[in-house]
């Protein structure tokens, strides 16, 4: 090989390193009759400009955060930022979520932060992420939480498509459960979607984020569709009308969920923001029918066969509680087979801002108490 | 100094920069704080291991460094292309190295810290052999100036060819794309020498 044509090589290369391409190096070796140890040398200079543009390319806020280490970014969204991070006291990694810099009302935001990672901690459940700690360092707001090894159902649903109806089935029961310990501490996630449902290597389900959650005995999260918090596919049709039904919101997107988990489709599939609100309200008038592919093991209404009831469009006609009382192939618990007539169908009234007034949430509920006045209820009526 | 009547709004190389710095222009200073601060600041990340970032962020670090250094360029003489970047590289290097000895002298709380992820290499040490390192280095002293700088740049610092050759007052990105690549090629055959 002529002195030329390697130093050719060489440059070519070279400029291969210099533009950042991508060098297959074992084909190289096989061309290339250069001395071994100027190709090695190239090489080096190659992962010298490689781990400079991976150094390069991550883009953190700080090293340390109070006690925190932060090391990768994991996210993102309009709340912030959540990164992986090291808790060098207790010598475990975290879930570190970063409120942004740049804020409208900085102190606003503030207290709203405070005020998610405090409703957090006060639901202790094995199916609700844990919330190690919150804190303000560096004029930079945070929480921290459990890290969490897997992934979440969204990204694992268009990984490998719908979940077998069994193992749909058996996640469901763990997101009710999460979901009613979040309303048992009286709270509204308001944002349940497959996307905030992580599922670990173990198999452990967990609900997270609760950036969107309120106290159901307070203010509403929207005082007109401008204000709606939720991902507009997974919302309850009467959002859309200002209606605020509590703990019912959760219940139709616990419906959708589990309908995406086992169909690996939306029961109406998103459009356009209009023509999505337009459908959603037409959809409280006209509930659907059937529609093919639709889920088999969720909350068929037995008496009708058309809905699920969970993601029935009529808030009224939604299940109350999140306690799952029948699996595939089970029989259902006796505590809710009641006769239907005797069912308690809670309706919102005019004039009490729109919420139910009751604890819809429990997990045993005293069906059979037709008088909604008579029902037992733990939180007053919210008052205009 | 750049002709304030010039149709092209070329920016100013760093040698311009610096001889404007010398004569106390905080302009420039800002200007060339903007430039290399946060390309600087990745740097050294890439060169401190975990357990030694938490005693001072490396962002402190490196503005510490670069302050120091603009300081004291009074006493820079060098005119040559490329030797400022050479220059702020190697006190950062050394800075980084200070850095690391001093928390790896200090008694540390094994029970706290013997975590296997707080005894790691820097992400450059986990990526490269100690030994290329070393020679790598050794040879990038060897380039002349603006070659130096080139590498430094493109190679570590990232910068796009044209970011390159506005640093170093080049004509075009395509310039500094063959200097940077001439530069690889002559490195390869100055770690042969080691």
């Amino acid at each position: 090989m002529s002195e030329n044509k390697q130093a050719g090589d060489f440059l070519r290369l070279a400029r291969k390193i210099a533009d950042g391409e991508e060098i297959d190096w074992n084909i190289e070796e096989d061309r290339l009759d250069s001395p071994r140890i100027r190709l090695r040398n190239l090489k080096a200079l190659d992962s010298i400009s490689k781990v400079h543009r991976r150094v390069v390319s991550v883009d953190l806020p700080f090293e340390s955060w109070g006690p925190l280490e932060i090391r990768e970014q994991i996210g993102e969204g309009g709340f912030g930022r959540v990164y992986r991070a090291y808790d060098r006291n207790l010598s475990r990694t975290v879930a570190l979520k970063l409120l942004p810099d740049e804020q409208d009302d900085p102190l606003l935001a503030d207290l709203a932060f405070v005020e998610e990672a405090r409703r957090l901690a006060g639901i202790k459940h094995p199916n609700v992420a844990t919330i190690h700690g919150v804190d303000r360092f560096k004029n930079r707001s945070g929480l921290w939480m459990e890290w969490l090894d897997g992934e979440d159902l969204d990204s694992a649903l268009l990984r490998n498509g719908p979940f077998g109806a069994m193992e749909a089935a058996a996640m469901g029961v763990e997101i009710c459960h999460a979901l009613a310990a979040v309303h048992q501490a009286e709270l509204v996630h308001r944002d349940v979607k497959l996307s905030n449902i992580f599922r670990e290597r173990g198999g452990r389900i967990v609900l997270m984020d609760f950036g969107s959650s309120t106290r159901q005995c307070g203010k509403a999260a929207f005082d007109d569709l401008n204000h709606l918090s939720g991902t507009p596919v997974y919302i309850a049709p009467e959002c859309f009308e200002g209606v605020d039904s509590r703990e019912r919101i959760d219940i139709y997107s616990l419906g959708v969920t589990l309908y995406r988990l086992s169909s690996g489709k939306y029961p109406m599939e998103p459009g356009t923001p209009d023509a999505f609100t337009h459908s959603q309200l037409a959809q409280v008038r006209s509930p659907p029918g059937p529609q093919p592919g639709s889920p088999g093991p969720f909350y068929r209404d037995r008496r009708k066969g058309d809905a699920p009831r969970s993601g029935a469009a009529l808030p009224e006609r939604r299940r109350n509680g999140t306690r799952p009382d029948r699996l595939p192939g089970q029989r259902p618990h006796k505590v809710h087979r009641q006769p239907s007539e005797n069912r308690t169908e809670v309706v919102p009234r005019p004039g009490r801002g729109g919420g139910t007034g009751d604890c819809g949430s429990r997990l045993v509920r005293n069906r059979s108490d037709a008088d909604p006045v008579r029902r037992r209820c733990r939180i007053p009526p919210v008052e205009r | 100094m750049t002709d304030p009547g010039s149709a092209e709004m070329q920016p100013e190389s760093t040698v311009q920069l610096v001889q404007r710095i010398q004569h106390g222009d905080s302009v420039a200073r800002n200007i060339l704080i903007e430039r290399y601060f946060g390309a600087l600041h990745r740097w050294a990340r890439g060169r401190l291991p975990h357990y030694a970032r938490h005693e001072m962020d490396t962002q402190d670090l490196v503005q510490e460094t670069l302050i120091r250094a603009l300081d004291r360029l009074e006493t820079f003489e060098s005119r040559e292309t490329g030797s400022f970047l050479a220059y702020l590289r190697q006190i950062l290097k050394n800075r980084v190295r200070d850095e690391i000895r001093k928390v790896s002298r200090r008694p540390r709380n094994e029970e706290l810290h013997d975590n296997i992820e707080e005894k790691g290499r820097s992400p450059i040490e986990e990526a490269i052999d100690r030994e290329s390192l070393e020679r790598y280095e050794t040879a990038l002293a060897r380039l002349p100036k603006q070659q130096q700088a080139g590498v430094i740049m493109r190679l570590e610092l990232q910068f796009t060819h044209q970011q390159v050759a506005d640093s170093l007052g080049m004509n075009s990105a395509n310039a500094a794309r063959m200097m940077v690549s001439r530069s690889i090629v002559k490195l390869t055959e100055l770690m042969d020498d080691e």
